[in-house]
Formats: C-alpha cells, structure tokens, sequence
C-alpha cells in the first residue's frame, strides 16, 4: 500500500506542557502570533490554549490535553477548495502550502475543520503544519515528536500495519477527530 | 533583495549591534537548508550546557545548536544514561530567553532616587572600583560584618560562580542569609532530619514508582515542578500503578492522578493525623517495624516528656540507652541505641508503665493519643477532606503492601510548616511503607572551592538578618546580590527590602542578566553573562555535565566567575583567586573521591557528559537512623519547647493575627512554563500564559460579584494587588491561587508579594530549636500563610 505519513498521540502520556507547540515555533521560525500547532485543554468548555479548566464541580474534576497539528488528511478539504493550486499532497501522504502560489483567500482556514492553517499577516499568505517536511527528508522524525519526553506521541506510515505508529493505533483502539467530516485525517488519538 | 533569514540574522545583528534581537529561531534556516539540500552537519555545530532554568534541581542537559556563533535552536542532549535526557518547555525556549532584546547590556549606576529608573552607563573598572571602596569603607567603619555577599542564583544554573562568590564572602567574614524565604522544600526536608535524622526523601527514587502498587503524592505537583520525573511517574501509572494526588488544586498532576484528595493548604497535618487514628483505632498499622525500627516501643516519661533513660532507673546507667516494656516478662528491659531486633524481646507498643516510680508511656501510644483528638468529623473539617474520603483512602493505605509517599514542597508552605510533612511521613511509619528500593543514588562528590583559608562567613537565620539590619545588630552596609530577584522571591518586598533593609545599605548591588523587580532598587547593576557563555559544571543525577562556552560573552556581560577574582584583587585577596576558571573546574574535579576519579577536564571537554564512577546502589532508609536513638523518631524531644514532640495540626499564623477578617488563603503555585521569575518575559511562553490571573471557585466569585476576566483587587493590611479572575473549579471555596511567577509590570497594580507577611514573621519556629541544616536553609519560610479579601475592582 502507498505510504502515508501519519501520527499517533497518546493521550494518556500527554499532560499539556506544550513543548511540542514551542518545538514547532523553534524548528519552523514562526513568529509571535503564528502557531501551527496549539494544544487545547479538555476540561469546561470554552477554555483557552494554557488555560488548565477541569470539567465538574471541586473536588470531582477531570481534565486532559489535546495536542492539534495538521492532520494531514487523506481527502484534505484545504485542498480541495483552494483556488489557487497552492496545496498539494505528497506522495506519502504530506499535505503543503506552496507560499509562492498562495494567494491568502483565506479558503482553506474556513475549509479546514480543525482550524489548522494559519493566515499569517506579515505576508498575506496561509501557513500550516508540515509535519516538518524538511526533517522527514532527512530521515528524521517531526521536531514536536523528537521533543516529546513523555512519548505521547509516535510518527510513521499509518498504511503500514507493522509500523510503529499502526501498531500502536490498533492496540490501544486510536479514533480520529470528527470523522463525520469525512475527510479521514492521518492523526489519531489514544486513550485518555 | 531577499534575504535568507541567516543573512537577516547577520545584518540585524549588524545593525542594532545586538546579536540576534528578535531570534533564537533558526527554524528556517534549518528549512531552507534542507531545501537547498546543504549537508546540516556542515553548518551546525552542537554543544552541551546545564538548562539555565535551575529551580526545579533537575539540572538536565540541552543540546545548542549552534550557528556562526548563534544558538539557533535546541533539544535535549542525550545522557549515558537516556532516562536522564530531558529538556521541558522552559529549556526548549531558552534561546528566546539568551537573545531577549531586554538583557542586561552593560554596568550602570543609578542617577536618581533608588527604584526610579534613571540609570547611567558606567564601565566595569568603575564599578568595581566603587564596589571595592565601598566595601573597605564599610569593613574600616563598621567591622567585616557590615558586608553581606550573597552568591547564589535560582534565576540560572551557575555553580562556579556561586562558589567562586562564596570564596570572597568567606574570606570577607562578613554574614550570610540562610534559611530563604520561600523553602517550603526545606520544611519537608527538616521534617525527614527529625524522623530519620538524615534528609533522605528527595532524590531519584521516583524511578521506582512503578513498583509501587500505590504512589502518594502529598502537595508535589510533580508535572509542573519537576517535570522530568513525571516520565516515571507516567510509566508507572501505565503499568498499573494507582496515583494519588493529595493539594489543593486540581493542577496538571492531578488531572493525571487516579485519585485526587482535595485537602485545605495547611491541612495535611490532621489529615495524616485523622487517617493515623482510623488505622490505630482499627488495629491496622505494622506492628513490627514499629517495634523494630521506630521510637514507637521506648517509653517517655509522663512527668517530662523525655524518653526514659537507663540511668534515670539505674545508678551508674547510661544516658544513652533507652527502655521498653517487655510485654513477655512485663519488665522493663534496657535497649541501647539502634534498630536491631532483640531476640526473646516484645515490647509494649502501647499501655501505661511504671518503671522505678516513674510513670511512662510507650511512644506509639503518645502518638496514638495524638490522633486519638482526631476523629473523623475534626480530621474533615480542619483538612477540608470528606469524611468518607478520609476513611477510604485511610483503609487504602492501611491495606496495600506497597505504598510509597512521595512528600512535596506545597505543604510545607505552612506556619509550622514542618509539621504539614511530618504528619504525612509519620503515617508512612505507622504503616511500614518506607521506600524499600530507591535506584540511583550515587553522584558526583566534588571538591569545595569556597573555602580558601580558615575564615568564614556568618550565617544568620534571613529573617533575623533582615529584621537585624534593620534595627541595627547587624551593620551592613553592602549588599551584593547575585541572580536572585529577592524582592519578587520574599514574603513582602516593601516591608522586607524596600522599606526595611534598603535604607539602611550605602551600597546595594545586584548582578543579573535582567532588569528584575531586585535591580530596579539597586545602586549599581552589573550585567550578567548566561550559562551559555560561560565554563560551568553540573551533576545531574549520576552525571557530571560540563557546560563550554558555546556563544561569546553578549554585549559588555561578564561572567561572575570572572568578576570576583578581579574585586578580590581589589580588595586585598587577590592570592587566593588566582585560577581560571578551568583551574576553578580542575579543582572540584580533584576530590579524589572515587566517584570522580579518573573524571578530567579533559575528558568532559570531549565528552560533554560523563556518568561517575559510583553504581547506582539500592537504599534503604538508613537503617540505623541517625536520630539519637538510631530509630525512626516521631517522637522528638528536642521540639517539647514548641509543643511539636508529636505530630500536630496548627492554625495559620494569620488566624492568629488576623481571626476571621480575612476569610481567604492566598497560594502561589508555580506552572511549568516559568521558573520562579525566570523565563516570565519569554515571549513564546507567555503565547501559552499572556497574563498572571487569580483561579477563584465560582462559590467565592458570585458572593464577592466577580465575573469571569473581571478584575480583582486582592487585600489585606499590609497591601494589594489587582489581576485578572479566572473563575475555575481547579479549587474549592476558601482558596484562592495566582501562579507565583509574574513580574509586578505584568499586574495590573501592584504584586502577590504585597499582602504576605514580611521576613521577620517567625513562620516556622522549629529553625529555633532545630536549626541542623546549617546553610543550606533549615525548617523555613512560606508564601502561602496568607489571608486576604478580594473584590471586584
């Protein structure tokens, strides 16, 4: 089967200390403002990035982290709406932006649904998460998975059941996030 | 044109003549580079440094890489031993904090009044000049007590500086602060002198969690305050390990936790005391580790509280034997010190004797009368615990073979506060849960650079040294302060330091890397290299890492390590600083322990990271303690002035002062994006927390009116501050918590630090009668005894 690069996050081994955004920012030179990656707070509703709010009333509280980045989808909407052709998908599975071709619609930030690229006002283009392309082509793991000291999260090609990264999604049951969307990302989520 | 961003970097650099304003990214160089498919290895050089953020302890090892001179980004440098290989949030944003546009760049002294802003640049043959005179000045004038030197810094990892520092302070004689305001830390470690007479509990133990059945974590959010232990603590959870998190708040380890106990701050003491009394009352405590390794069978005399001696019943017996009641013989048989079990021997844990006349008690029954006062409903309302959560998690412990108690900083930050670690650790000894494994263990023994000759500094409890300042027994007149921001880090910068101590010193110096609350008072500031431009060396765990300069020294920044040899020659003690500061490294390395053996600059110049020599060694606690009667000791003679012999809960110094005016506890936690107040300006980590904010429960916000993102104004008497509430259920009413690490700028008005007591409040009088930890702080301090009101601004 073809190659599909994709990404496990084990939620039970995540305890949102957002090293991987901050990898991110570093390994990607983002600027202030510009955020590829983010991790949300699972807790009461409508809490911010960094804003640790548990669910239900003291002392019986839950609370977990969910860490976002592209999900590199195999249907990427962003794509598919882009009426420039500056997205494409690789060969094995990574979804780009091409910046030269990106004439900053805005399309895909309202056709991602969750809410991935960034418009970056600096240059008036869209930016996301590139699973660190530039890593994986030289035979090195995404920055924010390197990083990662509590191995929440595994990289590798989903398509491939003797992966790491598949094994680990078919033991611990991964689901992915908002399947109804159909857009069958590459992401997956296991546990809390 | 169209720059790279590398040769951006270079012309910015140019152009502001700052190296690397707005970078520590080299994210794009990376990108490009890969695009450009130049080899990476061509263009980038690697080193190792001890992660600047130093008050966690952990001391990991970050790996810069490094470009044309530039730290272009960085991860966790890998160890001997991979466990060891970490680098958190706050270490992979370090490059934001060496190039942050707002460092120190050069000496200055004020020009106008302390704290008003106005500065001039002056070089460092002047500075140092000024702070020599002064300090013969002070010394002719007032005596070698009249200069305080306080090397030592949390906001980085520096030890060669530190004890380079502490080399002049001891030749000076002049006094030491000891015993700092905010160790809770020491609190807990006091609490383990008392029981085991050796401070054994912190430490790399927390790699055996997984086999333990039960892990308890009492106050130690171990998430966000320790973040490489918290792999250990995952690990062990994923194999089966049940988690408990007894605090205050539900924080980031207690959501992970399996169980969260909801206690009051200053609650722990009746809580451990009421758990103790359902297991005693129940019959489930372990009665021969009791017997055997604990003061639990000697009996103390009811007429004076002091164990019985073998010569208080016999002529010519020693003072240093004790008795028991041998319920086999019902006699009283004599026991020297130590822990073996005497064959033929079962002494009476409980009951009342007469031996000789003297009425005596065992000790565990003394300790059982003690949680005998508290029952289930006086346990629940002073430790805000559910009955039935007490009793449940009471028979938990009392059944599970293998319990671990793993006690942190958080309680300690309490009046009495030793108690609040004592109760918890008693309770462990009730039930023999005593770590039995502890891997690791071993470290690097290096020698001591600080002392050059016989003279030494003063040590002078912090409390007594400010309050002694300021009304005159100790006469000093300047103050150089390294890397600590005092004014953020005490209880009440304007009772302690601005109007207390300050006005009393000619000269007050502060060395730092940044404009902190502290130097904004001082006369002269000197700017402060990072460990990323300087020689240093650390131990983390069973390591010896030495950190190389890896970017030259920024703007006019000097390393400490440098700065003291040169006021040394100053002042007349320029022989005995006449190393570099390889030799300084050479010397530490020289201990001739065999832990270090064969351990040479050297080599660590090539390796980076050396693991010592020692074999991680399995521990037991000591057995025989180190306590005088080579038993575990919950039983303390030594505190019966302080009514503090056994276990006991006490009300927060501020009831006291204040009764019920103030209805709310003020804590300051830490979050794990900050250290103290360090990496509080890193832009990147403020995206994650833009702005300080008060957590209240919506129980307290809608009876005060207070809505969400309102502002609060937080008071007592002694002050205020305004900040953002967040209302949230992470705490219950009566709490209120504000992350400790903000800067006053990022208040609204004012600062936390305002409404706590100042230094001189006696927070924890133990360090009276047990002052044994000598420098490095003894039973002390406390942020958190704090009462206030707030109300909608």
């Amino acid at each position: 089967m073809v190659k599909h690069y994709g990404m496990a996050m084990d939620l039970s081994r995540c305890i949102g200390c957002h090293a991987c955004s901050i990898a991110c920012k570093i390994e990607n030179g983002l600027e202030v403002g510009m955020n590829w990656h983010r991790v949300e707070t699972i807790g009461e509703p409508g809490a911010k990035v960094g804003e640790d709010l548990p669910a239900g009333t003291f002392p019986d509280l839950s609370m977990y982290w969910l860490p976002i980045p592209c999900m590199h989808c195999i249907n990427p909407p962003c794509m598919a709406v882009c009426p420039a052709s500056a997205i494409s998908k690789r060969a094995d599975g990574i979804v780009l932006i091409d910046k030269e071709k990106c004439i900053g619609c805005k399309y895909c930030v309202w056709a991602c649904p969750y809410e991935v690229p960034q418009f970056n006002p600096l240059d008036g283009t869209v930016e996301k998460c590139t699973f660190c392309a530039h890593r994986v082509d030289q035979g090195e793991e995404p920055f924010c998975v390197h990083v990662c000291v509590y191995g929440a999260r595994v990289f590798g090609d989903i398509n491939d059941p003797h992966s790491e990264v598949s094994k680990l999604i078919a033991r611990k049951h991964g689901r992915v996030l908002l399947p109804e969307q159909g857009v069958e990302p590459a992401v997956y989520y296991l546990g809390p | 044109m169209k720059l790279t961003r590398r040769e951006f970097m270079k012309t910015a650099a140019v152009l502001s003549g700052a190296v690397g304003a707005d970078l520590g990214s080299g994210g794009k160089v990376l990108h490009a580079l890969s695009e450009s498919k130049v080899p990476l290895a061509q263009e980038i050089k690697t080193g190792v440094v001890t992660c600047p953020g130093n008050g966690c302890h952990q001391n990991c090892g970050l790996r810069a890489y490094v470009q044309d001179g530039v730290v272009v980004k960085i991860d966790a440098a890998p160890f001997p031993d991979p466990a060891v290989t970490h680098a958190c949030v706050k270490g992979l944003a370090s490059g934001r904090w060496l190039y942050h546009p707002e460092r120190l760049k050069y000496p200055m002294k004020r020009v106008g009044e302390r704290g008003s802003g106005q500065w001039e640049r002056i070089s460092w043959e002047e500075a140092l000049d000024t702070i020599a005179s002064k300090t013969k000045e002070a010394r002719d004038q007032y005596g070698s007590q009249s200069v305080w030197i306080a090397p030592g810094s949390s906001s980085y990892y520096n030890r060669l500086g530190n004890d380079v520092g502490a080399r002049l302070g001891n030749l000076l004689e002049g006094v030491e602060g000891w015993g700092w305001f905010t160790s809770g830390d020491n609190a807990s470690l006091a609490a383990t002198g008392l029981l085991f007479g050796y401070y054994w509990f912190f430490g790399d133990h927390i790699r055996d969690a997984v086999n333990y059945k039960t892990y308890v974590l009492w106050g130690y959010n171990l998430a966000e305050s320790a973040p490489r232990d918290m792999k250990y603590l995952l690990e062990a959870k994923e194999r089966g390990t049940k988690i408990v998190y007894v605090g205050p708040v539900f924080n980031k380890t207690a959501a992970v936790a399996d169980w969260f106990i909801p206690v009051k701050h200053g609650g722990d003491s009746a809580l451990a005391l009421g758990m103790m009394n359902l297991m005693i009352e129940g019959g489930l405590y372990d009665v021969e580790h009791l017997k055997s390794y604990t003061c639990g069978p000697l009996l103390v005399r009811s007429d004076n509280g002091l164990y019985l001696r073998e010569s208080d019943i016999e002529a010519g017996g020693s003072e240093e034997n004790y008795v028991v009641w041998d319920s086999v013989t019902n006699t009283a048989v004599v026991v020297p010190p130590g822990t073996a079990p005497v064959p033929d021997l079962n002494p009476s844990l409980l009951g009342t004797y007469t031996v000789d006349g003297i009425e005596c008690k065992p000790a565990f029954q003394l300790l059982a009368d003690r949680a005998a006062e508290y029952p289930l409903g006086r346990a629940s309302q002073l430790s805000g615990v559910p009955q039935e959560t007490i009793r449940e998690f009471a028979m938990e412990l009392a059944t599970t073979e293998k319990v671990y108690h793993n006690v942190g900083t958080g309680p300690g930050r309490a009046y009495h506060g030793t108690l609040e670690s004592r109760a918890p650790f008693t309770l462990a000894v009730v039930t023999g849960h005593l770590g039995i494994m502890r891997a690791g263990g071993a470290s690097a023994t290096l020698n001591s650079i600080t002392q050059a000759t016989e003279a030494k500094t003063v040590p002078v409890f912090v409390g007594d040294l400010t309050q002694g300042i300021k009304d005159g027994t100790y006469p000093v007149k300047v103050y150089i302060n390294v890397g600590s921001n005092k004014f953020w880090s005490s209880p009440n910068a304007r009772i302690t330091w601005i109007e207390g101590v300050l006005p009393k010193l000619d000269l007050f110096v502060t060395y730092e890397v940044f404009m902190t609350w502290t130097a904004q008072y001082a006369d002269i500031v000197l700017p402060d290299t990072t460990i990323f431009e300087s020689l240093n060396l650390s131990t983390p765990e069973d390591h010896l890492l030495l950190t190389q300069p890896l970017v030259e020294p920024m703007y006019d920044c000097k390393s400490d390590t440098d700065f003291w040899p040169e006021l040394a020659q100053r002042l007349g003690f320029g022989e005995y600083f006449d190393k570099t500061a390889e030799g300084w490294i050479e010397e530490q390395l020289a201990s001739g322990d065999p832990s270090v053996e064969g351990i040479t600059l050297e080599r660590l110049k090539s390796e980076g990271i050396v693991r010592v020599n020692a074999p991680p060694t399995p521990l037991h606690y000591p057995r025989p303690c180190r306590t005088p009667s080579g038993r575990i000791e919950f039983y303390n003679e030594i505190l019966l002035p302080i009514g503090e012999e056994l276990p006991i809960h006490k009300d927060s110094l501020e009831q006291e002062q204040f009764g019920s005016k103030y209805p709310l506890n003020l804590i300051t936690t830490r979050i794990m994006f900050f250290m103290q107040s360090m990496y509080t300006n890193v832009d990147f980590l403020r995206e994650i927390i833009p702005d300080p904010y008060l957590e209240i429960n919506p129980t307290d916000a809608d009876a005060r009116g207070i809505g969400n993102g309102d502002v609060a104004r937080v008071f007592n008497d002694r002050g205020e501050f305004k900040v953002k509430a967040r209302i949230s259920q992470a705490l219950g009413p009566g709490t209120l918590n504000t992350p400790h690490h903000f800067w006053p700028e990022d208040f609204i008005e004012g600062h936390p630090s305002l409404v706590i007591g100042p230094a001189e409040e006696d927070i924890n009088p133990i360090q009276r009668v047990y002052p044994t930890f000598g420098n490095n702080g003894s039973a002390t301090g406390c942020l958190w005894d704090c009462l206030v009101e707030v109300e909608k601004a």
